[in-house]
């Protein structure tokens, strides 16, 4: 209540002219006058209104632009506190080889919150399976470049150094003066080996990499368990997930896990640890209620496990079961029975 | 291995300042798509949108390495494709982690009509959050925003949005009553709201735009 006549006041008075008269408070804090304050607001007073505009549904797109403002805003304050994309942001820069500005920061916080440390960890095994998976960046890169009608970029030396001081660019070249460059004439031809060096590798890694895309079975590509996964959802308030979301992202989590790769190439399963996750879902399907996310994603993830294994009686009476409930993953479920359905 | 592209880079890949100067140097020798600028533009537009697409999908549900990779491929292309004709070039950085933005929007609707998913059972992890790859440039942003509202407003509207300050202590700090860093917070709030490259950052009403159909290099 303070808070809203400290808030009237404010906004009919102008500081610059002391002899306005200020309206009467019992003037009405209109919700539009709060929506347009809400970034400005703290954490109770735009939970208020939140509450208020599920009151007034016409104004819920006018709540959506809010809050993503002040969430927008918040996020770049200093000592904004620590969110999941945070973390997100530190794991993937762990991978990456990247520095993290506030790692510190985000340490300590996943250190003393066990949601947050939950979502590291997560995030952690995400991001794996997508390394493991992935074509190899610098073959990806020279593709794409390829693709778009570019030579290769300059490539690392020999001795693992960032490129020579020449090649970058020359706004940071006006900048740097550390070391001189070696001449062009130099520099060029051995430049030039790499590069060629590099588009040969790019070239039989891709070839290699399509051979090991055309020999991957075709059930294990109807099946695509790489692409099986789960993030759960935090709820507002920063709640930790519920422990069956939890145990969801773990079994998901092991598929993924269940992998093995050569150099990205030649993707196989790990039979035992295949079968250990998929008995982790099965027990997680009995205890989840059928219309639970969590239920419907774990039947989706065992339907795929099954057809990858060759069990399709298993996979389609668990996919089967996805159809007759009228499960969002319906569809994608119909169209893996349809498939067990051909053969 | 992952970060040998990022070691390659005659920069951080945080530092949006250089990459702006990069892309500025290569637009004002005329755009060629060879040399060192070139390279170090392109390069550092791949690992910026590897990292930040790779931030935002560790935390996606339902989606795998093969849509990372789809979207790096999509994100990529978009900025290679008007490489040579974005507007506002020392901003670079800043088209860049927006493109990244709309790439994540336009992934999640394509999985929401492949899906055909009831709003009503679809876990409610949907909204989208500003990236915190973008903090550095919606600070940019929000200067750029204040620079032309009064010095009093643009002193409050700092201490408030950019230092992170509450009422009591900027109003301390500045010598003014509360109820005016109130009104000030206000008005640079209603510029804030208006901004269009804030805007840029949270909502897909703003150039540019967001990829669609399959991948460039298809």
């Amino acid at each position: 209540m303070i808070f809203w006549i400290e808030f009237l006041r404010t906004c009919y008075t102008i500081p610059s002219s002391r002899t306005r008269q200020a309206p009467p408070l019992s003037t009405p804090v209109t919700l539009d006058d709060r929506l347009d304050a809400y970034p400005l607001l703290p954490p109770d007073e735009r939970a208020a209104v939140e509450r208020d505009v599920e009151a007034a549904p016409h104004l819920a797109s006018r709540l959506a632009e809010a809050r993503v403002l002040a969430a927008t805003l918040d996020a770049a304050a200093p000592g904004a506190p620590v969110t999941a994309d945070d973390v997100a942001r530190r794991e993937t820069d762990r991978l990456l080889g990247h520095a993290t500005p506030d790692a510190d920061r985000i340490a300590a916080a996943v250190a003393a919150d066990d949601a947050l440390a939950a979502e590291a960890e997560r995030a952690r095994a995400r991001l794996a399976g997508w390394a493991a998976a992935a074509e190899p960046p610098a073959a990806h890169f020279a593709r794409l470049m390829a693709a778009h009608g570019a030579s290769l970029p300059a490539a690392t030396e020999a001795d693992g150094r960032t490129t020579a001081r020449a090649d970058r660019p020359a706004a940071d070249r006006a900048t740097d003066r550390t070391a001189a460059a070696p001449p062009r004439a130099r520099r060029a031809p051995a430049f030039r080996r790499l590069v060629l060096a590099m588009g040969v590798v790019a070239v039989a890694y891709g070839a290699a990499f399509t051979g090991s895309s055309l020999m991957v079975p075709e059930r294990d590509r109807v099946a695509a368990l790489a692409e099986v996964g789960y993030v759960a959802p935090v709820v507002r308030g920063g709640d930790a997930p519920g422990d069956q979301a939890a145990r969801l992202t773990a079994a998901l989590d092991a598929v993924a896990g269940a992998r093995r790769t050569t150099l990205g190439l030649f993707p196989r399963y790990d039979v035992a640890a295949l079968d250990a996750a998929a008995a982790d879902l099965d027990v997680l399907i009995a205890s989840a209620d059928p219309a639970s996310v969590v239920s419907q994603e774990a039947r989706l993830a065992l339907g795929r496990v099954r057809l990858q294994q060759g069990r399709d009686a298993d996979a389609a009476r668990v996919l089967g079961t996805l159809v007759a409930g009228e499960s969002y993953r319906a569809p994608e479920a119909r169209r893996l029975l349809d498939w067990i359905r051909t053969r | 291995m992952l970060d040998d592209l990022a070691r390659r880079l005659p920069f951080p890949v945080d530092d949006y300042v250089a990459a702006g100067r990069a892309y500025t140097a290569w637009r004002e020798a005329g755009a060629v798509r060879d040399g060192a600028d070139y390279e170090a533009v392109s390069l550092w537009t791949y690992v910026y949108i590897q990292r930040h697409l790779a931030g935002r999908f560790a935390r996606e549900r339902t989606s795998g390495p093969a849509d990372l990779d789809d979207a790096i491929t999509r994100a990529f292309g978009s900025v290679m494709e008007r490489l040579a004709s974005i507007d506002d070039p020392p901003r670079f950085a800043h088209y860049v982690s927006v493109v990244c933005k709309n790439t994540v929007i336009g992934h999640r609707g394509r999985r929401r009509e492949t899906v055909e998913a009831d709003d009503r059972v679809l876990p409610p992890d949907e909204e989208v959050t500003p990236s915190p790859y973008a903090a550095e440039a919606v600070r940019a942003d929000i200067e750029a925003a204040l620079s032309d509202l009064p010095a009093s407003v643009r002193e409050v509207a700092r201490l408030r949005y950019l230092d992170g300050l509450d009422y009591e202590t900027i109003a301390e700090r500045t010598g003014r009553p509360i109820a005016s860093v109130r009104t000030y917070a206000a008005r640079a709030c209603a510029r804030l709201r208006a901004d269009p490259h804030l805007r840029a950052h949270h909502f897909d009403d703003v150039l540019p735009p967001m990829p669609t159909g399959p991948p460039p290099d298809e």
